[in-house]
């Protein structure tokens, strides 16, 4: 077996997290190999290296007065009201805790689809059939007059949209020179 | 209010059982109404909380300070907790969130590289590990730590999470993997590369 399968169990044999048949097996390929030897005496160097950090403590003022100042915390969030936004995550953190984050993460993607789903359902206008057939395309006159045109074609547009209800979205309007769809009314100016 | 005792050993059954009672005593007073008992909670757990914290963000003005809201979250959860469950496990769990949440909302990283505790050195434990640990046999105990917490930093926070609460707190797989709700298989494979990142920053040291 090759040093790779070895190299994640030897913290593991530090730390005493292995079996005693995996023990075995990892004992048996350390005696035969200097590199997995080497790399367990640099694991057991890290292992002792972070385990130095065990002896940081916080300061004394913030030991002295932690417990005083958690009072005055909690204290103040009773006072104050809580937001919306805070009774929601805190319901959220909840339902979190209780359901596990594999089932909260699953309700939430589901919440967020149908959500979405909804909206997109409730944004879509509908558009009457008559209206749909026919697109109608107004081509600006050519840069000289330009300025003049841009005001008709805007004047036209809103006799359109009086005369048949319709929002301004329905029509296209168009600067530029192009094929207009087949069965669409032009407007020339 | 009675001295506070400090967390077991994790290594130690029999010294975590009794104090796995202690804590479930302590909670159901709190869920009772006894809010007062809470502090004996924060007492016995304020520091070695603070600790996974501040490795997590190694900035120490924000671990104080999230600190504190970890403590406030579980005191206003504290109905929803189960007392088949380890207090320390949940404790941690929240912190830890609280700690992930806070960095991904800050993408600067804030060290606090001036904070050297000198009580540390009184600490046989640290001197003894400090010797031994220079290559080159006169550590300059301020330059480690300032290495240590530079090479934590630079991991992602998934790994970090996994070396603060295995190799730093001395949690088992297991306890580190309910905290961070994964299996404990990706909680060993974590930390695999973790230690494998550590090893490379650090090389000078080890």
């Amino acid at each position: 077996m090759t040093c790779d399968i070895f190299r994640p169990f030897l913290s593991l044999k530090l730390s005493g997290s292995l079996d005693a048949k995996q023990a075995r097996r990892v004992e048996a390929h350390l005696e035969k190999c200097p590199s997995c030897q080497a790399d367990l005496v640099k694991a057991g160097k890290l292992r002792r290296l972070l385990a130095l950090k065990r002896h940081e403590k916080p300061d004394e003022f913030f030991m002295n007065t932690f417990t005083a100042e958690f009072h005055r915390r909690v204290c103040a969030e009773m006072v104050q009201k809580p937001s919306f936004t805070q009774k929601l995550s805190e319901l959220f953190e909840i339902v979190r805790q209780r359901m596990g984050i594999v089932s909260y993460s699953s309700a939430a993607a589901v919440a967020v689809v149908a959500i979405c789903l909804f909206a997109v359902h409730v944004s879509t206008p509908g558009i009457p059939a008559e209206i749909s057939k026919t697109t109608f395309v107004a081509k600006a006159a050519p840069a000289s007059q330009a300025d003049r045109s841009v005001v008709e074609v805007e004047s036209r547009l809103n006799e359109l949209v009086l005369a048949t209800s319709q929002p301004k979205s329905v029509y296209v309007l168009d600067r530029l020179q192009y094929e207009p769809p087949h069965g669409s009314t032009v407007l020339a100016f | 209010m009675t001295e506070p005792s400090s967390p077991p050993d994790p290594s130690s059954n029999e010294g975590e059982l009794s104090s796995a009672i202690q804590d479930q005593q302590w909670i159901a007073r709190v869920q009772e109404g006894d809010a007062r008992a809470f502090d004996e909670l924060i007492e016995k757990y304020k520091s070695r909380l603070y600790g996974v914290i501040y490795n997590m963000l190694g900035n120490h003005e924000d671990a104080a300070d999230l600190t504190q809201d970890t403590f406030v979250k579980a005191f206003k959860s504290i109905s929803t907790f189960k007392s088949k469950a380890n207090f320390y496990t949940w404790l941690y769990r929240i912190g830890v969130n609280t700690s992930l949440n806070f960095l991904k909302k800050r993408k600067e990283i804030h060290l606090s590289l001036n904070d050297w505790d000198p009580e540390m050195e009184e600490e046989a434990g640290f001197m003894e590990l400090a010797s031994k640990e220079s290559a080159s046999g006169a550590l300059d105990r301020e330059e480690l730590q300032e290495k240590l917490n530079e090479a934590l930093q630079k991991l992602s926070q998934e790994h970090r999470a996994v070396v603060v609460l295995h190799d730093i707190q001395g949690l088992r797989h297991q306890e580190v993997a309910k905290i961070l709700g994964c299996s404990e298989a990706t909680a060993r494979s974590r930390l695999f590369y973790a230690h494998q990142q550590l090893q490379a920053l650090l090389a000078n040291y080890l």
